[in-house]
């Protein structure tokens, strides 16, 4: 038997297993003959990370198949960062981050409602309420350096220069925009510039507190913690709401880690329910969920930290687009052509297979008439003399 | 049987609302790769067999039909299934070549190592990182120590004290 002591003794033997799984010492202590039995099971023990990314994902896939049947809007998901700004801030949207306009709602003189998307994201936009709430974002993008650039030369401020994340594979800096917003600008290093499972942009949000703040996330709107790095005094967590990731962070003495308070868009299955489930979570109401004019039902809420959730469910066609009013067939735009013979009618029909859906008199030998060609409709003025 | 009882309502949770599938898969994760990992070849492919297992019974889960035997055995059995699927794939066998391995008498393994590697989990911090360290990412002593700026006779005997507490903790389902 062995001399060596008992604690060398099993490293000397757990080599081996690991080397060649068959492998049972015959001179170890007896003592540590059981011990080398777990160790050989020990083997195939799974990774922890394994465990809970497949939870996560199962979670992600169980939620979206019990959300299937809400038809959000197009391209956006659960939850969109509000920023208020503004004019000039849509062309620092489009220059530094190739923002493309998705929407523009007027709200008054001089205010708009816009919405953009950047990569794969949305961003709401509030501007020229004269309301400021600088917020925090956090962007993924193909090549940070050249975007980071284009951040500081478009009078950004820099919080943090580009570097070498030291806990993950990702190159990242942070500035301070014109309006305030503080955006973490990253490029993970390798295949993907998006970490699997996030999208382009995220919602920040910087709290003293971070962790109760995860804590009110999860009972407030069912959020799931899906990574969390910790230190001394301070902690980032991604955290998972509906189909969507949101970064949460304690907040620092660090000027890119101050509190700041967001606002947020978010688009749920049952608004009611949600913003309901919010106020038992401790939340304070803003507004009672109610039909908007542009075809959203919504309430708000403010939580402790000062943030701000819209919870919203898409209920119709809102009533500002005006196109859902119109007659059948019809779009906004229209052809009216006004031929010099009535035979025209009979080229539209054999040419284009037009089918005519209305044809009235509008005096002797003239008359309107209506064509639909494949999805679209033509307009005919026949025996006019306004050509 | 207030297990039994239990599973069935957890069961039928899941099938009302997808969202509870959660609590089946926590009790089931340790089984299923338990089950799978001893019969593929290597971690990679355990993990993979192991995520389309869970997968599938969530796409599926309605379909599942209680009949008093425990969960894990429809888990085990869409395992086998994903298993001989591979093989076939990759044409190393022509025929379902683990059927057999759905035999009760195999259970008792599966059992003993999944309670191991729920153990693993509770063990504490330090001893918990030394075991994944070295046997999941199979790094030596030394480069542990490396890591955790400890001697390496302190990791050799935080390993000591976590198989230790594994031997006595998982009672005599190793002997």
């Amino acid at each position: 038997m062995s001399k060596e002591p008992l604690i060398d003794q099993l490293d000397q033997a757990i080599s081996e297993i690991l080397a060649d799984p068959e492998f049972m010492p015959a001179s170890v202590d007896p003592s540590l003959t059981e011990m080398l039995r777990v160790a050989r099971d020990l083997r195939d023990v799974p990774r922890s990370d394994f465990k809970a990314n497949l939870k996560a994902d199962l979670e992600r896939k169980a939620m979206m198949s019990t959300t299937a049947t809400v038809q959000f809007r197009e391209g956006f998901r659960t939850v969109t960062a509000y920023l208020l700004s503004e004019p000039l801030y849509v062309d620092f949207l489009k220059n530094v981050f190739g923002a493309i306009e998705t929407e523009r709602t007027e709200t008054g003189p001089g205010r708009f409602h816009a919405e953009y998307r950047i990569d794969d994201s949305m961003l709401m936009l509030g501007v020229g309420s004269g309301l400021n709430m600088p917020t925090s974002i956090e962007l993924y993008v193909p090549n940070v350096d050249e975007v980071f650039k284009r951040a500081l030369d478009a009078g950004c401020k820099e919080l943090m220069p580009v570097q070498d994340a030291h806990w993950e594979p990702v190159r990242f800096g942070c500035v301070e925009d014109p309006a305030g917003n503080t955006w973490s600008i990253a490029t993970q290093l390798g295949k993907n510039y998006i970490p699997e499972g996030r999208n382009a942009i995220s919602a920040g949000f910087v709290a003293k507190g971070a962790a109760q703040l995860i804590d009110f996330m999860k009972r407030a709107f069912n959020a799931q913690e899906i990574q969390k790095y910790e230190w001394p005094d301070g902690l980032y967590a991604s955290i998972r709401i509906g189909e969507s990731v949101v970064g949460v962070s304690e907040a620092s003495n660090h000027e890119w880690m101050r509190p700041t308070p967001s606002m947020i868009y978010m688009y749920v299955e049952d608004c009611d329910a949600l913003y309901a489930q919010a106020l038992r979570a401790g939340a304070k109401s803003i507004s009672e969920p109610k039909d908007q004019f542009y075809g959203d039902r919504h309430g708000a809420v403010k939580d402790e930290w000062g943030n701000q959730w819209y919870i919203a469910t898409p209920i119709k066609e809102p009533t500002t687009n005006k196109i859902a009013e119109f007659r059948p067939n019809f779009r906004t735009l229209t052809p009216y052509l006004l031929p010099s013979m009535p035979e025209y009618v009979d080229f539209l029909k054999n040419v284009f297979d037009a089918e005519q859906t209305f044809r009235g008199d509008t005096g002797p030998g003239s008359f309107h008439a209506e064509f639909k060609i494949g999805n679209s409709m033509v307009m005919v003025g026949v025996g006019s003399s306004d050509r | 049987m207030a297990r039994t009882d239990d599973e069935r309502q957890l069961i039928e949770a899941a099938q009302k609302d997808p969202r509870r599938f959660g609590e089946l898969y926590e009790r089931n994760f340790e089984r299923v790769y338990a089950f799978v990992v001893r019969r593929v070849r290597d971690r990679h492919e355990a993990e993979d067999v192991t995520a389309e297992v869970f997968q599938h019974a969530l796409a599926n889960l309605s379909k599942f039909e209680w009949r008093g035997v425990p969960f894990a055995v429809w888990l085990y059995r869409i395992a086998a299934n994903a298993i001989a699927d591979r093989w076939k794939k990759l044409s190393k066998q022509s025929a379902d070549p683990i059927c057999d391995d759905l035999d009760q008498s195999h259970r008792p393994d599966i059992e003993r190592r999944a309670i191991l590697f729920q153990l693993v989990d509770n063990l504490p911090d330090d001893q918990r990182s030394v075991v994944i360290k070295r046997f999941v990412e199979e790094k030596s002593v030394r480069e542990i120590a490396q890591e955790f700026a400890r001697s390496e006779g302190a990791i050799k005997q935080l390993q000591y004290r976590a198989l230790e507490t594994l031997r006595a903790l998982a009672g005599g389902s190793h002997e």
